[in-house]
């Protein structure tokens, strides 16, 4: 079950990169950790998984948009820098920001919500 | 505890957020540009390979683009012409195109953000917008053809700008989180004040009174000359053609004029610090007729010399329809050859660098300061409030009070007003217009007669064998024995200018060659300017070798423009001569005695040469400290005193020659000494820096020699484009060459593209075809097509 959730995730937020950017993209993984904490409640480690899951969602990027990109080849050559180093530091920010404003709204949805009994 | 750690993370949050969101200096931020929908890995190459037809409100027009990005455009009229043309600037360059326009319109903070808000304050006070929009009405009837032709090139800028979507623009655009906006026909004019500006708004006004007040003229005249003794002129009147050395002449004639006010007393002194002017901005135009040529053809060569960027500000265009053929260079923004040729002339130009900024001395009433004195009455300085809009920040606002000369500037204890001429008039874009469609001697007089600014020299050559010269522009007639201080602001100002037909000119010289390297015009009876002291060597070497009774050919003129051999080489070995005759100096100096002057970056002579110009730049420094004023003489006006052998007294300060030259000696040891243990001391490297001066954008340039004394300068400026053009047996040929690349896009791959060919001067030979189907390497067709 855990893993139909977490694709699932993936999938939205492979759409969600395509058509949101900063505060709307941030705002959306603030609800992240809300639902982390809400919904995903099984996981072990789950603000881990959701720097897993914006990995692969920038590998898929990279792969499929950013790889065969001649102008960012052209960027990088007339900048002095890698190819790859544009997409990293893209990959880091977002992975980062989605760390931290998960995680943030994670532990604050989980003090501010009882645990269910059981 | 547990609220303690949730409220450490929540502020690590909000920091790590606010930081990357934040906007430093204007530019995007980081969570702009990394974000995968609209960030930088969001935008496309540039398109340019294959067919494309374009559908819209424009002219019939086919463009085919070569492999170095350069358009050829077809067209049925001048209309679709300037269409296209449109287009294709807005393609490759319309973020410079807009960062020139909001410059001279007071907005670069709009764009820039804070950093722009000092070049706006100094900008918007001059009106620019306004008065373009006037100029652009005022040719409505004088001039249809041209107002009509400017409009349609603003309609195909737009057309350009309208169809691209965000992920298409040029990457500066995402960089400085900035959008574009429309291009309106009157733009054209601010390229033109821009320009103007550029090179010949000059502020050393007060620093040249203040050498007029309390230098004597004995000095003034070996330091500071107006205009220096036996040097090449523009126009071939009586100079010594084929001498070489520039000082083992005569020194300078008598001052031919004096102050015009009184300034500043003995002992005074100045704090004014005028504005950063690169003196090193200039260029090399040159044309010999068939007498001087091999095989009987006609060469003109120019290159320009401007501050380098990339991209840098010119941009190859071939414009054909049935009214026009024309092949050179036009700036984004000019839909115009400012420097090429059609199919029956050819041209070159060079900054003429005259005088037509003034700085009016004010008496401000001790009782209002918005009252000054003229012609005898108080009379009342208009003011004016603008707002200066500031991206990301509360707009500013500034005001700014005028007189009858101009704008009121407080700087120091003085307030004066700045007349600066070419505020009042801006037919520059009309002659070009004009120019380009002409054919003939006559046609190319009647094109400059009304040529404004910036002024400049314009060589000439055509398919009939003609050869000639016209100094053009608008020069404002000075006070008699006005010698380049501050004028007189309790008098009206002259509002006259010299003629047309007085401009020097020359028309089939009996040298059978005419140059200019932004020298003296002429020896004649209007003053011009006080500053051809600072480039005397650069002439002397293109009079030398244009005069060495060679035929020449394409060769030697490509050659020729890479050529960095300095004249003064041959001055300091006379200076060793002189001073040093038997005394056996340091090894490096020995080798000085026998130097060709060649600056090869490699060469340890070139070397040693650069840190001798440091020490001479310091001991000229010393010398203005002990005279008791500001500027220090230039490196052509320092050797010229040193030639000279002399002791001058002035107060209680004595100055000689001798120990200048023999303190410089030891200087230069002092530094070599200091500087050849330094790993990195490279004199001849130079960085191209990005437009918008971005970091870890600069194009490092280290093998490339020469100085502000080559033909091949490399100093502050460099040659940003260069042409050579032939005409043998009534056809026109040429090779050009842009020292960057086509493109402002840094995401596309023509973007620095020639700066291997320009290094080498190695020019590619142009395509000028009327039929497009002779056109080679072409990799893009565009076909503009009405709906």
């Amino acid at each position: 079950m855990i893993y139909i959730k977490y694709i699932a995730l993936l999938i939205l937020f492979f759409l969600l990169h395509f058509f949101l950017s900063n505060t709307w993209l941030i705002a959306a993984w603030c609800l992240l950790g809300i639902v982390s904490c809400t919904w995903i409640r099984e996981a072990r480690h789950p603000l881990l998984n959701i720097m897993a899951l914006e990995l692969v969602i920038g590998a898929a990027f990279w792969t499929f948009f950013w790889s065969g990109n001649e102008g960012l080849r052209q960027i990088a050559y007339h900048s002095g820098t890698s190819p790859v180093l544009w997409p990293l530091l893209a990959i880091a920010v977002n992975v980062l920001t989605a760390f931290l404003c998960s995680t943030t709204f994670f532990y604050l949805t989980r003090i501010s919500v009882k645990p269910p009994v059981s | 505890m547990k609220y303690f750690r949730v409220i450490l993370l929540t502020l690590m949050t909000a920091a790590w957020v606010y930081l990357t969101s934040v906007h430093y200096s204007g530019l995007n931020s980081i969570q702009g540009i990394a974000n995968y929908h609209d960030g930088m890995l969001s935008l496309n190459a540039p398109r340019s390979a294959g067919h494309k037809v374009i559908k819209g409100q424009g002219k019939d027009a086919e463009v085919f683009v070569d492999t170095l990005g350069i358009p050829h455009i077809f067209a049925g009229d001048l209309q679709g012409l300037a269409y296209a043309t449109g287009f294709m600037h807005a393609r490759d360059r319309y973020f410079q195109m807009e960062l020139i326009a909001n410059t001279v319109m007071g907005r670069l903070s709009t764009i820039l953000g804070e950093a722009g808000i000092g070049s706006d304050r100094y900008w918007i006070r001059f009106e620019l917008e306004n008065r373009a929009q006037e100029y652009l009405d005022s040719i409505h009837d004088k001039a249809p053809d041209l107002y009509h032709y400017l409009v349609a090139y603003s309609d195909g800028v737009n057309a350009c700008i309208n169809a691209e979507s965000a992920r298409e623009r040029d990457p500066m655009y995402k960089i400085w989180n900035y959008s574009p906006g429309p291009w309106k026909p009157y733009y054209i004019f601010l390229v033109q004040s821009y320009m103007s500006s550029e090179l010949a708004l000059y502020d050393d006004y007060f620093n040249r009174q203040e050498i007029l007040d309390k230098l004597p003229d004995a000095i003034r005249q070996m330091l500071y000359p107006t205009q220096p003794a036996d040097q090449p002129t523009i126009i071939p009147s009586g100079h010594s053609a084929g001498h070489n050395l520039a000082y083992t002449g005569s020194p300078a004639p008598e001052a031919s004029g004096g102050p015009q006010i009184t300034l500043f007393k003995p002992g005074e002194k100045n704090n004014y610090i005028p504005r950063e002017f690169n003196r090193s901005l200039g260029s090399n135009n040159w044309v010999v007729d068939s007498s001087h040529t091999a095989s009987g053809e006609l060469l003109l060569c120019n290159d320009l010399h401007l501050f380098l960027t990339s991209p840098d500000i010119f941009y190859e265009l071939h414009l054909s329809c049935a009214r026009l053929h024309a092949y050179g260079f036009s700036i984004p923004g000019v839909p115009f050859i400012l420097t090429g040729h059609n199919d029956k002339i050819a041209w070159g130009i060079t900054n003429g660098g005259w005088d037509v900024t003034e700085q009016y001395l004010l008496k401000v009433d001790p009782k209002s300061h918005d009252n000054y004195w003229l012609d005898g009455q108080w009379k009342a300085m208009t003011k004016k409030d603008f707002v200066i809009a500031v991206k990301d920040r509360p707009s500013q606002k500034l005001t700014v009070r005028y007189t009858v000369f101009g704008q009121v500037v407080e700087k120091d204890t003085f307030t004066f007003s700045l007349r600066w001429h070419p505020l009042y008039s801006c037919n520059a874009v009309a002659s070009f217009w004009r120019l380009m469609q002409a054919s003939c001697w006559e046609e190319f007089g009647s094109a400059l007669r009304y040529y404004d600014y910036p002024s400049q020299n314009f060589a000439y050559a055509d398919v009939h064998g003609n050869i000639g010269m016209i100094c053009a522009g608008k020069m404002p007639v000075k006070p008699e024995g006005y010698a380049g201080g501050v004028l007189d602001g309790t008098r009206s100002p002259i509002d006259r200018y010299i003629p047309f037909d007085s401009l020097p000119h020359s028309f089939h010289p009996g040298t059978g060659y005419l140059f200019s390297a932004n020298q003296q015009p002429e020896n004649g009876k209007y003053y011009y300017s006080s500053r051809w002291f600072d480039d005397l060597y650069r002439p002397r070497r293109i009079a030398g070798l244009l005069s060495e009774d060679k035929k020449v050919g394409r060769e030697k003129f490509l050659k020729m423009q890479s050529d960095t051999k300095d004249l003064s080489a041959a001055d300091i070995a006379a200076l060793l001569k002189l001073y040093f005759p038997d005394t056996m100096l340091s090894p490096e100096w020995e080798k000085m005695r026998n130097w060709d002057g060649v600056l090869d970056p490699g060469n340890q002579e070139a070397i040693f040469y650069k840190v001798f110009r440091r020490s001479a730049k310091i001991e000229g420094e010393e010398l203005a400290r002990s005279l008791g004023v500001r500027s220090s003489p230039g490196y052509d006006q320092l050797m010229h005193f040193l030639a000279g052998d002399m002791t001058l007294s002035y107060d209680s300060v004595t100055i000689s020659s001798s120990r200048c030259f023999k303190h410089i000696v030891k200087m230069t040891d002092s530094l070599y000494a200091r500087y050849k243990g330094e790993k990195g001391f490279k004199p001849f490297d130079f960085h191209i820096p990005q437009m918008t001066l971005l970091p870890g954008l600069d194009i490092d340039v280290n093998d490339l020699g020469g100085s502000d004394n080559t033909i091949n300068v490399n100093y502050g400026a460099h040659p940003v484009i260069r042409t050579l053009i032939q005409i043998k047996n009534d056809t026109i040929s040429s090779w050009m060459i842009n020292a960057i690349g086509q493109t402002g896009r840094i995401n596309d791959r023509q973007y620095y593209q020639q700066l291997a060919d320009w290094k080498k001067n190695s020019p590619h030979p142009t395509q000028f075809t009327a039929n497009p189907r002779e056109l080679k390497y072409i990799r893009e067709n565009i076909l503009f097509e009405h709906k």
